[in-house]
C-alpha cells in the first residue's frame, strides 16, 4: 500500500498505475511536488546520451573461457609438482653414483711383457 | 543458447547493459569488457522460455558486476565515479549524484540504476534481483529519498544547466 504522497509520486515515476484522485492530492502537496521535481532531476543526472564504444559494435567471438583456462593451468601446475615430488622421493643412488658403489682401488698391478708373459707361443 | 539468439540479444540490450554497468562500476573500460562478457555468458547459459528476457540479461550483468567489484576490492581502490555531462544537470551535480549512488546499499543501488538508467519495470527488476515487485517499489522509493538526503547537506542543488 502506498502510504505517502511522495511514495505515490515515486511509484508514478516508475510507470505504476496510481489512483488519479490520490495523484491530484499528492500534486497539491508542495513537499511532494518538490520531491517529484528532485526525482526527475535525479533521473536526468544519471541519464546517459554517450554513444556506445566501438568495441561494442559486435559481439566478440567466444574465446577459451577463463574458468576452463584456469582449470587447465591448475592441472599443469599440479602435474609439475607431482613430477618434482616423485623425483625428490626416489633413492639418491638412482641418479648419483656413490663412491662405495664403484670398483675398489687396485691392490697390485700385473704387467705382461711382450715375449715373456705373452707371445705367439702363448696363444 | 545459440549464437544467433545471443547476437539478437546483444543488438537489443547492449546499450542499456553498457550504460547500467558504466554507472554501476564508474569505469568505462570495465563496463565495455563486462558488457561483452554478459552476452558471452548468455551463450553458454540455459535460458528458460517464459522468463523475462531483459531481466535475465540484467541478472547476468548484475552478477558479473558484483564479481568484478569483489575482485577490484583486492586489487586497487574503487574507480572514481564516472560523471558524464547531462543535458539537464551540470557535471558537478552528475558527479555528486554518482557518488551518492555508490553509497546506497547494494540492492537499492542496483535497482535504482536498472530502473533509471536501463528502464526496467518492477517485474523485470524483481526477476533480476530475486525479490517481489512490491519490494522493488519500496526500495526504489527508499533509494530516491536517500539520494535526496545525500545531496541536500552538500548544498548541491539539482539545477538546470543554462544554455
Amino acid at each position: 500500500m502506498i502510504e505517502t504522497h511522495i511514495e505515490l509520486l515515486s511509484s508514478f515515476c516508475d510507470g505504476a498505475v496510481v489512483d488519479p484522485d490520490r495523484l491530484a492530492a499528492a500534486l497539491a502537496d508542495p513537499r511532494a511536488r518538490d520531491a517529484l521535481v528532485d526525482f526527475a532531476r535525479l533521473r536526468a543526472a544519471v541519464a546517459s546520451s554517450h554513444p556506445l564504444p566501438d568495441s561494442l559494435e559486435r559481439l566478440r567471438p567466444a574465446a577459451v573461457r577463463r574458468p576452463q583456462l584456469r582449470a587447465a593451468l591448475a592441472g599443469a601446475a599440479a602435474m609439475l609438482v607431482l613430477v618434482a615430488l616423485t623425483f625428490a622421493m626416489l633413492p639418491r643412488g638412482w641418479f648419483i653414483r656413490d663412491e662405495a658403489d664403484g670398483p675398489p682401488p687396485p691392490a697390485r698391478v700385473i704387467r705382461y711383457e711382450p715375449g715373456v708373459d705373452w707371445g705367439p707361443e702363448h696363444r | 543458447m545459440h549464437r544467433e539468439l545471443v547476437e539478437a540479444l546483444f543488438a537489443r540490450y547492449r546499450t542499456p547493459v553498457y550504460r547500467f554497468l558504466h554507472r554501476l562500476l564508474g569505469d568505462a573500460a570495465a563496463a565495455e569488457d563486462l558488457t561483452q562478457d554478459v552476452f558471452l555468458r548468455a551463450l553458454g547459459a540455459d535460458y528458460r522460455a517464459g522468463e523475462h528476457e531483459r531481466a535475465w540479461v540484467f541478472q547476468i550483468a548484475r552478477n558479473l558486476a558484483r564479481d568484478h567489484a569483489r575482485r577490484m576490492v583486492h586489487r586497487r581502490p574503487a574507480a572514481a565515479p564516472a560523471g558524464e555531462p547531462s543535458v539537464f544537470v551540470d557535471r558537478a551535480v552528475a558527479l555528486t549524484v554518482q557518488a551518492a549512488i555508490r553509497h546506497l546499499p547494494e540492492a537499492e543501488r542496483d535497482m535504482f540504476l536498472m530502473r533509471e538508467v536501463a528502464g526496467l519495470t518492477y517485474d523485470e527488476i524483481a526477476s533480476a534481483c530475486d525479490v517481489t515487485p512490491d519490494a522493488v517499489r519500496n526500495r526504489l522509493y527508499r533509494a530516491r529519498l536517500a539520494l535526496r538526503d545525500a545531496l541536500a547537506p552538500s548544498a548541491v542543488h539539482l539545477t538546470r544547466v543554462r544554455p
